[in-house]
């Protein structure tokens, strides 16, 4: 049997923040449920998810490597009956014995969204990140090139309608990175089209930036020749978030803007990855080489920038990685 | 690492052992071996409807074949490396047992599936998959093991070969990582009996011997490298493989006994009816001329030279001590 199992740290109390509406007997928390539930199967009908329970996620996993924030859910294979007993009748588990997680499979990463949309730059971005770096980091040695070892599905819980470019944007950079992307509600952005070619995208989701000639273009992030298919991240994006502090002995990144340059590009990469094109990360090994000294040895926000330069690495050397 | 590979040569040149040293440090929950036979079907492969009995009742379930099986593991868990190893290929007829599948083995750079197809009954098994689409992950390796010599062995096509890196596994007697020679491994004293004599030799030095008679093509049967065996084609006991090399004369005697059934049970037949049977047109022999039956080599072996004269004087004779025991 196939369940959802969400932190307990935010669920189900977040599902009575929500803005949907109580209908007939069915409380907040049951409509959205149901619609999280039949919007996974409508999304993927093999996953064949039958109800959302949820429980004390560190608890759950002591062994399986997993990383918590309150946003997280994991799509779990489970034995039926064994859910019975691990479950009180309002579907919160009570881990009762050492063994349980050997006898659960995860099949999948979820990531909610927040229920509102409060800051348009957090944005699911604050959903799956860190987390998402985290897991990078431990499958950086993996033999496949996906920076996370099982599928991965973003829940967008906004009723609003929303209509923003950028998040439009930042939904279609997911799921060109090979994120599921899910709308519980905002259906119409579905239509949205997932370019295929690179061309596609500069043409649907790229807006006043540089073109430098007919095959080459350019951001503040890429530069990427589409003829000979060759894509170079660029370092001016991220040096707008960077603090010299000479003061206080070390540099930083202002505020979290360090998280919307690697939100930008990381799926971005992955897409010319995808594509085949060579990557060329030469502008970025020349920042870390100059910077690496330079931040607080604390920096978790350093550290996360330096897990994804080593991604990035890994897919700019592709098979001579594992020479 | 990532492989899609066929290992290829004669028989007995340690293909499979290659592959096992290839794989022993990953974990055997990994590892999806299965050996081909001229029996082997897509079903078999991929997947077919069979009866089972569930308490009194028998009834229809999909079994999933070892395709399914290792496509499924490597989907679930994509920092795992999948191994499905195919021994024995040309055994089979590889273009119907992969069928449809044969268009997933065209890699791209980033060696996934340079070309997806549709097939649901597959990607129903596969829930990381959204759709029906399903090619081969990053992480899912193919190893195949072909006998080029095997008597049931189906021809395949270019199309089908070239997906392929293909290695060579040479008749040699097998190297350390230095380029030394393994000189004790598999090397027994061999007793062949010459003329009213014997002539003492080993078992790296004769096998050797013999693989240059078989593809010589002045003196010898000109065949083609298909025909050789390898070091490997007897693997003998090793206790058997050191006593043979005993001073003491009862270890010794009962190890050669052993050896020579080796020899006889083993190699004969094989020299006999895909060597010597397949060289009508060659101008010598390997057998004595006047033998016509596999009886009289089998049952005279070990107390007659039952070797042509040609094949020991030319060939045996100069190379007896070519690879020494020690």
């Amino acid at each position: 049997m196939r369940v959802l199992l969400l932190n307990n740290q935010n669920y189900p109390d977040s599902f009575y923040k929500h803005d949907i509406d109580e209908k007939d007997k069915f409380s907040k928390q049951d409509r959205l449920e149901k619609l999280i539930t039949f919007r996974l199967n409508e999304y993927n009908y093999k996953l064949n998810i039958k109800k959302v329970i949820y429980g004390d996620i560190s608890d759950v996993f002591k062994k399986t490597k997993v990383f918590v924030s309150k946003y997280v859910g994991f799509l779990l294979e489970i034995d039926e009956k064994l859910l019975d007993e691990i479950t009180d009748k309002n579907n919160f588990i009570e881990v009762q014995e050492d063994f349980l997680e050997e006898k659960l499979d995860i099949i999948g990463y979820v990531f909610l969204s927040i229920n509102f949309e409060q800051s348009r730059n957090i944005l699911f971005t604050q959903s799956i990140f860190p987390e998402l770096i985290d897991y990078t980091e431990l499958y950086l040695d993996s033999p496949s090139y996906r920076p996370i070892n099982k599928p991965v599905y973003v829940i967008n819980m906004i009723k609003k309608e929303i209509t923003a470019k950028s998040l439009i944007r930042r939904m279609v950079l997911m799921r060109m990175s090979g994120i599921n992307f899910i709308n519980i509600f905002n259906k119409e952005l579905d239509k949205f089209k997932v370019p295929e070619t690179f061309i596609e995208f500069i043409k649907l989701y790229e807006t006043g930036n540089r073109l430098s000639s007919e095959n080459i273009f350019q951001t503040e992030y890429y530069t990427v020749d589409l003829i000979n298919k060759k894509f170079k991240l660029e370092i001016e994006g991220l040096l707008k978030t960077f603090i010299y502090n000479e003061d206080r002995g070390y540099n930083d990144f202002k505020g979290s803007s360090e998280k919307f340059y690697w939100m930008e590009i990381m799926p971005i990469t992955i897409f010319a990855f995808k594509l085949e094109y060579d990557i060329d990360i030469s502008l970025l090994k020349t920042f870390f080489e100059k910077y690496d000294k330079t931040f607080s040895e604390n920096s978790k926000k350093f550290y996360r920038c330096k897990v994804l330069y080593k991604y990035f690495q890994k897919l700019s050397m592709r098979e001579d990685y594992y020479v | 690492m990532f492989n899609q590979i066929i290992y290829f040569g004669a028989p007995g040149t340690g293909k499979s052992y290659k592959v096992k040293k290839m794989l022993e440090n990953e974990p055997k929950e990994n590892i999806y071996r299965v050996t081909i036979h001229q029996e082997y079907t897509y079903s078999d492969f991929v997947g077919q409807l069979l009866p089972v009995k569930r308490g009194d009742s028998i009834n229809f379930e999909f079994i999933e074949g070892p395709f399914i099986e290792s496509l499924k593991a490597a989907f679930k868990d994509s920092s795992k490396s999948i191994f499905l190893v195919l021994e024995e290929i040309s055994r089979g007829n590889v273009a119907s047992i992969f069928g449809d599948i044969f268009q997933l083995l065209d890699r791209d750079k980033n060696f996934k599936s340079k070309y997806p197809i549709r097939n649901k009954n597959i990607a129903d098994k596969i829930p990381e998959l959204i759709g029906d689409e399903i090619y081969l992950p990053t992480n899912f390796n193919i190893i195949c093991t072909v006998n080029m010599n095997d008597q049931n062995v189906n021809p395949m096509d270019t199309a089908f070969k070239r997906r392929f890196e293909w290695r060579y596994m040479g008749t040699s007697p097998v190297v350390d990582e230095y380029g030394h020679r393994l000189k004790k491994l598999n090397n027994p004293k061999l007793v062949i009996r010459y003329k009213e004599n014997t002539l003492e030799t080993n078992w790296q030095s004769f096998y050797t011997s013999l693989n240059l008679f078989i593809t010589d093509k002045s003196k010898g049967l000109g065949h083609s490298e298909d025909k050789q065996i390898g070091q490997f084609f007897i693997i003998f006991n090793e206790f058997d493989i050191e006593r043979s090399y005993s001073e003491n004369n009862q270890f010794k005697e009962n190890a050669l006994l052993n050896i020579d059934k080796d020899i006889k049970n083993k190699l004969l037949m094989y020299l006999w009816e895909d060597i010597q049977r397949h060289s009508a047109f060659a101008d010598t022999t390997l057998f004595r001329e006047d033998i016509s039956t596999f009886e009289y080599i089998y049952n005279n072996y070990d107390n007659q030279q039952i070797f042509s004269t040609t094949f020991l004087e030319d060939f045996l004779l100069p190379n007896k001590e070519l690879y020494p025991y020690s």
